[in-house]
């Protein structure tokens, strides 16, 4: 076979199946998101409104709402997540037996799918008869009549705990790969200069994870954007619409109200909160300085 | 007290905060796991109370595969969509992986970017134009609309990943071969394929995992005959609330093949994970 098709030829598939499947949808989208449409009226696009949907978001106190809780679930669960993987990774990453078989584990709970997790949530956060409503009852009385599903700051912070317990265990690994991965003299250096375990981890191991970190959350970021089974399962975006990130909003307005111009603009705004976080983290990145 | 009780007691307690650190990990994310499995065999009676120990039964997977709920229709369902999407996905990813990987090509890196920025853009905003497309040609609820709006999500997922494990098998093995007389087909399927054979079964399993557990698309395309297993968890919530045994077992023999196949590539798809995200 001549050389000069052939690699055209094997590409092929792939440009055609991305283009039909993703390009076109985006492109089409765009074109949507400029109109007005309400497809329980008509199947046919609606008017051409221009920058419209865009502008009208702006003045949509529901849209000031999501952005607040995507902000707040998104900034929240990357930090957490974050937080809690350095942990995680610093206390499995020891060359020890049984710590080897639970980072041989601590897959499943990742594999596990999402919206299932929402519904075990919900039924173990049930205030009559879930296991973690008696636990934390149990452990800390005054929270026992707690109905966390059913207050606006006590729903977010269950649905960013649910967050945090679906990455969590990816998370984990990519920092104990990364902790696994540095060299030991390092640390035995550090050790014979007599540095406290503090001085260590401040000084050394989390300079050394920087960029581990960094692509973690980016990574963390984009998930946290794009959630959206477990607050279908979890907490449909209440009570009220205290839970109703940007994503959900935009399944509400599209598929819900059928408003589909509006929904499809609303999108493009979240893509352009996405790409905002990606470019901070890129600067970091590119520039390599110190993380603080 | 000498120094060396000091330490002693330095150690142990740092040991000691240690493990209670592993413990409360294991509690956090493997208790919720192992309440399901135990609802899943809880006989009606014992589903609202905490007690773990009870007779278990397996009528809850009887009546999950039972006429009432069928559930065996949408693991039908739910197969067929991860099947086709694979089968599809996974060659094509190969050889686009391969061409990139190889050959010079105007625009390759470009390309490369374009399909994960794409990636950026919320996947709901794709469904907005597939959703009145396929209401339009009428194959709204039927697995071809899954697949259709699958392959967008999981082809370019596969190719990066793909890509970055064929960059690391050397050109020399192929040149070799070809300067042996074979054919460029015959290398690649030869030589080339089971050196990338790792790369290749991560990213059929990431694949599996993702189309397998695929929610918003399902929730939106289908409502009866296409209906996959995660949006089907769902009929067990009823007018009087959930039921929740009944949930547990189906949620159990979902994420079975799920949880086979992670075990299986646990290491290469971390590395392949975080290896994607740096480049």
């Amino acid at each position: 076979m001549n050389n000069k098709y052939f690699k055209y030829i094997i590409l092929a598939p792939a440009v055609i199946l991305i283009g039909l499947t993703t390009l076109f949808p985006l492109i089409r989208s765009l074109w949507i998101s400029l109109h007005e449409w309400d497809l329980t009226k008509s199947i046919e696009i609606g008017e051409f409104v221009g920058l419209g949907n865009f502008i009208y978001a702006f003045s949509d106190e529901n849209f000031w709402n999501s952005v607040m809780v995507t902000l707040i679930f998104t900034v929240c669960t990357v930090f957490v997540t974050i937080t809690l993987g350095i942990a995680v990774g610093l206390l499995l990453s020891k060359e020890k037996r049984h710590l080897s078989f639970l980072r041989a584990v601590l897959i499943i709970p990742f594999a596990l799918s999402p919206a299932l997790v929402g519904y075990s949530w919900r039924f173990m956060l049930n205030p009559d008869y879930g296991l973690f409503d008696k636990l934390i009852g149990f452990f800390i009385p005054p929270l026992a009549d707690m109905v966390w599903l059913g207050t606006p700051q006590t729903a977010l912070a269950a649905l960013i705990s649910v967050a945090v317990w679906i990455w969590l265990p990816f998370m984990s690994l990519m920092f104990i790969s990364g902790l696994m991965g540095m060299p030991k003299e390092v640390f035995e250096a550090a050790k014979i200069d007599g540095a406290n375990s503090f001085q260590t981890l401040f000084r050394i191991t989390i300079p050394m994870l920087q960029p581990i970190i960094l692509i973690a959350a980016i990574l963390m970021t984009m998930f946290a954007l794009k959630q959206f089974d477990p607050i279908v399962t979890l907490t449909q975006g209440g009570p009220g619409n205290s839970t109703e990130v940007l994503n959900f909003m935009i399944y509400n307005t599209s598929f819900r109200y059928f408003e589909m111009g509006y929904g499809a603009a609303l999108g493009y705004i979240l893509a352009m909160i996405t790409i905002g976080f990606v470019l901070i983290y890129m600067r970091k990145l590119v520039k390599g300085d110190e993380w603080s | 007290m000498t120094e060396e009780t000091r330490r002693f007691i330095r150690r142990t307690t740092s040991s000691l905060l240690e493990n209670i650190g592993v413990l409360l990990i294991v509690v956090f994310l493997f208790l919720p796991i192992f309440w399901i499995f135990l609802t899943a065999f809880k006989p009606p009676q014992e589903v609202f109370t905490l007690s773990v120990i009870f007779e278990p039964t397996l009528d809850n997977f009887r009546t999950v595969f039972g006429s009432a709920y069928n559930f065996g229709n949408y693991y039908m369902n739910s197969t067929i969509v991860v099947a086709v999407t694979l089968l599809i996905t996974i060659p094509v990813s190969i050889m686009a992986a391969y061409s990139i990987s190889r050959f010079q090509l105007p625009g390759k890196n470009l390309f490369m970017f374009a399909i994960l920025a794409t990636q950026f853009i919320p996947l709901i905003v794709n469904v907005i134009p597939f959703f009145v497309m396929f209401r339009n040609w009428g194959i709204l609820d039927t697995t071809l609309a899954l697949i259709i709006v699958n392959l967008g999500h999981t082809i370019p997922y596969a190719i990066w990943l793909i890509k970055g494990f064929i960059d690391n098998i050397p050109k020399d093995m192929e040149e070799a071969g070809m300067i042996d007389g074979a054919g460029r087909l015959r290398v690649i399927w030869h030589i080339l394929l089971p050196m990338a054979k790792p790369g290749i079964i991560t990213a059929t399993v990431f694949c599996f995992v993702i189309t397998w557990n695929e929610f918003m698309f399902a929730l939106i395309l289908t409502n009866q005959e296409a209906v996959t297993l995660p949006v089907a968890l769902s009929y067990f919530v009823g007018q009087d609330g959930v039921i929740w045994n009944e949930m547990a077992a189906a949620g159990m023999v979902y994420v079975l093949p799920t949880i086979i196949f992670m075990l299986i590539v646990r290491k290469q798809f971390v590395l392949g994970m975080s290896s994607g995200g740096l480049k």
